[in-house]
Parts: C-alpha cells; sequence; structure tokens
C-alpha cells in the first residue's frame, strides 16, 4: 500500500504543479487538504526528494524568487514542455489502469464497480 | 534547532557538493515557509522526523550509491597518496644528486661565486608533498565518516 501511494504522489504533485507554479510549503498544504484520508499525511522528507528527481529528469524547472516575508528566497515549481507531456501519458494510463482493476473488481462475487466507486 | 538539524543532515548527505547545498537551501526554506505560516518549529522538526531520514530519502530517490561513492573516494585519496610519493621521492632523488654548497662548475677548489635568489624547487616539491599527504589523509577521513 505504502509504494503504491508513493508511486502515485509522483503524479499527484505534477498535478499539482500544472496548475500554475507553486512552492514546496504549498504543495505540502494542498496535498494535506486535498489528500491526506487517502494517501496520508504528505512529509517535506517524501515529497522533497521526488522533486528532486522529477528535476533531474527533466520534468520540472525551478527558479528562485525573492521572499517578502521571509527576506530569503522561495523556490518556485513549474512543469518542463517533457513534463507537461509526460503528465499527459500518466494520466491516460492511469485512466486505463483504474478501469482494467475496476473490470477485474466487479468480476468479484459480491463487489459492484458502483459500490466501488462510491466508496472513493 | 533549525541550524542543528540542518547542519546533521549535511553531515549524513552523500552527494556532490552542488546537490548538497540545494537540498540545505531547501531545508532553510522549509524552516523560513513555516515561520511564515505561522506554523512552530516543533512541529516542522517533528513532521521532517530524523535527519538521517531525510537524507537517506533523498538520496534514495537521486539513486544514490553508496558503495560507489566511497571507492570513489577512496580512490581519489590514492591519487593524492601517490603524489605525495612521487614529490617526495622526486625530493629525495635530486637531494642525492645535489652538490656540495659552494661548488660552481665541479670545481674542486672554492670560487667566490655565489649563486642568489629564486625559489628553490626543493621547496615547491616538498609543499606539493606535504600538501598531498594532507589532502590524502583528509579524503581518507571524510570517506570514512561519510560511508
Amino acid at each position: 500500500m505504502r509504494q503504491f501511494k508513493k508511486g502515485s504522489l509522483e503524479m499527484i504533485l505534477l498535478c499539482l504543479i500544472a496548475q500554475g507554479e507553486t512552492y514546496g510549503y504549498e504543495l505540502l498544504t494542498r496535498l494535506n487538504s486535498g489528500g491526506a484520508s487517502v494517501l496520508g499525511y504528505a512529509r517535506e522528507g517524501t515529497v522533497y526528494p521526488i522533486l528532486y528527481r522529477l528535476q533531474d529528469a527533466g520534468l520540472i524547472r525551478c527558479r528562485m524568487a525573492p521572499s517578502a516575508a521571509n527576506g530569503g528566497a522561495k523556490k518556485y515549481y513549474a512543469l518542463t514542455e517533457r513534463g507537461r507531456e509526460t503528465l499527459g501519458e500518466l494520466i491516460a494510463f492511469w485512466r486505463a489502469y483504474a478501469r482494467c482493476v475496476e473490470d477485474f473488481i466487479g468480476e468479484v462475487p459480491g463487489e459492484e464497480t458502483a459500490a466501488w466507486k462510491s466508496s472513493i | 534547532m533549525e541550524e542543528q538539524y540542518i547542519k546533521a543532515v549535511e553531515r549524513a548527505l552523500a552527494l556532490p557538493r552542488r546537490k548538497r547545498r540545494e537540498v540545505l537551501d531547501d531545508l532553510r526554506e522549509i524552516f523560513a515557509s513555516a515561520r511564515e505560516h505561522g506554523e512552530p518549529e516543533a512541529a516542522v522538526l517533528e513532521r521532517l522526523g530524523p535527519p538521517e531520514d531525510f537524507a537517506s530519502g533523498v538520496e534514495e530517490q537521486l539513486g544514490v550509491d553508496r558503495s560507489r561513492l566511497f571507492r570513489r573516494r577512496l580512490v581519489l585519496a590514492g591519487a593524492a597518496a601517490a603524489l605525495a610519493a612521487a614529490a617526495w621521492g622526486l625530493l629525495a632523488w635530486i637531494g642525492a644528486r645535489r652538490l656540495p654548497e659552494g661548488v660552481i662548475g665541479q670545481a674542486d677548489a672554492m670560487t667566490a661565486i655565489q649563486v642568489r635568489g629564486g625559489l628553490d624547487p626543493a621547496w615547491i616539491l616538498a609543499g606539493l608533498g606535504t600538501a598531498a599527504i594532507l589532502a590524502a589523509a583528509w579524503l581518507t577521513v571524510r570517506a570514512v565518516r561519510r560511508r
């Protein structure tokens, strides 16, 4: 279950960054307000390493901007063109994957697709 | 506590210098952002977890191979030691060939000619040799500590 969540976190982060330039703390807050109950409470120790890897893979880029509040600088993340393409592929795969798993679940006696859907 | 935490991550992190610097800067931003949102430092520290875990999480995602890094550092230390040996060896060889003081042109008798000035290459070699030994020692200690 944990590995499963970790795998999807990468895609969720890309989704959040795709909505517009954002910074670390905001990503964490949005993750926790949106999916903490299912995904578990997001921590910097999980999110930042993934951001480093996405950056290394050329899917996101970052720029430093001065931060008025803390006197230092904030790192803002944005998707690269490659990141946008990859996210499109991931979303297409995710949908096909979910449909496929859903079909299998529907074949389990007593488990109906509708019931599974309503529980999500 | 913030600086202590960042220092502990720095010690634990086996990454190239530039990448390490980036991770540490991000940690500073994490603390600063939390302050900005009125979150107490204790809450951030609890969420971050042990510094060693934070460091290993970063390494894991970036595919850091610690044993390879250790071997590379040892090779570097070995190269410095070899350089030291070469410098001191050359120095010994020059020393053995050196003419007695005051002799010019291998004359038997003393001459009044004195050669002065210029930096003695022997000193440069000795300096190089010493620096290389120190570098080898430092690299070995660092490699073992970061293993």
